[in-house]
């Protein structure tokens, strides 16, 4: 246990680096440019947002120096122009490097978002097309997400964030922008169910404007035809599902299966069940591990706890803020890994026995700063590093700009592509 | 902006701009990343510099900025795409306490790091900037309840002893 008067000592000592006076050192001079520049780069939109105007918050990882276990192999883009003027670069070439044969899924789409007014102007979001065999930008200044479906051969693609619209289409008539969009609102996200034939609303907490508390904005979930964009079912939460998810003992998962078999998974506070009930409510399914993460609180005081099993339905990951936890469902739910991932991007499993997160790439001790690129880890179920690689942009040497990954899938299915 | 606007803008950035990067730093863990978020608040504060009613706000301004834009960072961190099994299944890694960290004060950082970023708001605003519930509620827009209910939460999660009790049937109430 600490005193509060030492925490107080701990944080002016934390702050207290000579290092700090150069980070201000041409702060308003950079901050009035920023003012400036902001105003000029606002794109205008069509449609229902014209006028209203899209800013894509940088994101970047933060956090601690992450152990590299194993040997970082380079993996650099080619194609790239220009330093901050001009249009945004359009395409990316995927990186030339010697083929991995750990690797199970290539990145299909990464964010990016560059500071300081140097490197490459990019666009918000590339997506990779299989037909040209590069990362294309996504134009218009709209925030989107493309969701590869199981099979590869489509992209569900939400359009704004929150997204405003959806639609389905072949992947590379997405990328290219032919899409027949299906207004939507109210919902946090969609994806795709398991067997790629229909297409489901996320359950996502939300901020309520009204008493600031954390809500579910939509109590059912929707299910969609991708192909014609009819609303299916729309198949509300159960009340007992919504009664354990207000208790806080319980977080509630993804919604699985279709809009005729929906089912509700809830994970246990303590993160020892997996409770999945059905529409009508009914317990249908419990799964038990042994040493569950306990959940972490989020900013509306929610549980930060999410659930994942494998494609293979072998394992069950969990995570709790900045923790991962894999168990084996096969050996009675012993936890086999743990790890401590703090400043990392969780990316999701990619394969059936593969994780792969990212991590800023960080002041290594020499004190040298190494820019934003993220490094790239394949984790086993263990936890234990399998493969890693830095992304690197090869007009933005200095690592200027900061790029995600926003989705994986398979590498048969889409050959060439990043594969960390 | 006008060349006395600017003039003022100038001087009040190099009054308070360590002040302010020492603040981030305490919410990022990262002086790269605190310049990029002080810099993108600064960049709001000119934007709207012509347009505050008094520029003794300007400060108040500014630090909610920084603290709304972590915590839209740390949201947008926390990303990702989960997948789906049609499958349910029919049926040690070494554990450590993140709370244990705290036992040392230079591990007070890697600690703070790992408190939701509202919790941890308030600990920076608490413990390092000496603010009252009342100047942290206003700072944050939340209500001095919350304030109060993250602060007990967080000073439990870093086991700090204190003397601080929670009314337990406060009600649970947002942070952000």
């Amino acid at each position: 246990m600490v005193t509060e008067q030492e925490l107080r000592d701990a944080l002016a000592d934390a702050v207290d680096d000579p290092a700090a006076e150069t980070y201000t050192l041409g702060l308003s001079d950079r901050a009035l440019a920023e003012a400036r520049e902001d105003a000029r780069w606002w794109r205008p939109m069509t449609g229902r947002r014209a006028g209203a105007r899209v800013r894509w918050v940088p994101v970047v990882a933060v956090g601690s120096a992450f152990a590299v276990a194993a040997a970082v192999g380079m993996a650099a883009l080619g194609g790239g122009k220009g330093s901050g003027d001009g249009l945004p670069v359009q395409a990316l070439s995927a990186p030339q490097t010697p083929p991995n044969p750990v690797g199970q899924e290539a990145l299909t789409e990464f964010g990016a978002e560059c500071f300081d007014g140097h490197g490459p102007k990019l666009d918000s979001t590339y997506v990779w097309d299989p037909a040209t065999r590069r990362y294309h930008g996504v134009p218009g200044g709209v925030v989107t997400a493309f969701h590869p479906s199981p099979d590869g051969k489509y992209a569900l693609v939400e359009l704004g964030m929150p997204p405003q619209s959806w639609a389905v289409a072949g992947w590379s008539d997405a990328v290219a922008g032919r899409l027949t969009q299906h207004p939507v609102a109210g919902v946090s996200g969609l994806h795709w169910t398991a067997d790629g034939k229909e297409v489901v609303t996320d359950l996502k907490r939300d901020v309520a404007k009204t008493t600031g508390g954390s809500v579910l904005p939509k109590q059912a979930a929707d299910f969609y035809d991708p192909a014609s964009g009819r609303r299916l079912a729309a198949v509300p939460i159960p009340q007992v599902v919504l009664d354990m998810d207000a208790s806080r003992q319980w977080s509630i998962q993804q919604v699985q299966g279709d809009h005729d078999s929906a089912v509700f998974p809830l994970l246990s506070a303590d993160g020892d069940r997996l409770e999945y009930l059905d529409a009508q409510g009914a317990t249908i399914r419990t799964l038990e591990v042994r040493d569950g993460l306990p959940a972490s609180e989020g900013k509306e005081s929610d549980l930060l706890e999410s659930a994942q099993i494998s494609p293979d339905g072998r394992y069950l990951l969990e995570t709790s803020g900045s923790v991962l936890a894999v168990f084996d469902l096969q050996a009675r739910g012993e936890r086999v890994g743990y790890l401590d991932v703090a400043g990392h991007t969780f990316s999701s499993w990619v394969g059936d026995h593969q994780i792969v997160t990212s991590v800023e790439k960080n002041m290594p001790p020499s004190g040298a700063r190494t820019g934003h690129n993220p490094v790239y880890s394949v984790l086993s179920p263990e936890l234990k590093v399998l493969q890693q690689a830095e992304f690197v942009l090869p007009s933005d040497p200095h690592g200027y700009c900061a790029t995600w990954p926003m989705s994986w899938a398979p590498t048969g299915q889409f050959p060439g592509a990043f594969v960390p | 902006m006008d060349i006395e606007d600017e003039r003022r803008f100038r001087e009040f950035v190099g009054a308070r701009s360590k002040a302010l990067l020492q603040t981030a730093y305490l919410l990022t863990g990262d002086w790269e990343h605190s310049r990029d978020l002080v810099q993108g608040a600064l960049a709001g504060l000119a934007r709207k510099w012509g347009r505050l009613a008094d520029p003794g706000h300007a400060e108040a301004y500014v630090r909610k900025m920084i603290y709304h834009a972590h915590v839209d960072r740390t949201r947008r961190l926390s990303w990702r795409r989960e997948r789906t099994t049609a499958t349910v299944p029919d049926t040690a890694a070494e554990r450590s306490d993140p709370a244990d960290l705290v036992a040392a004060r230079r591990d007070v950082m890697e600690a703070l790091r790992q408190l939701p970023p509202g919790q941890r708001a308030v600990v920076v605003l608490r413990y390092f900037e000496d603010r009252t519930d009342e100047d942290i509620a206003a700072v944050l827009g939340i209500s001095a309840g919350t304030v109060r209910s993250q602060h007990h939460k967080a000073l439990k999660a870093l086991r700090v002893s204190t003397s601080i009790t929670v009314n337990d049937t406060l009600k649970e109430e947002a942070a952000w």
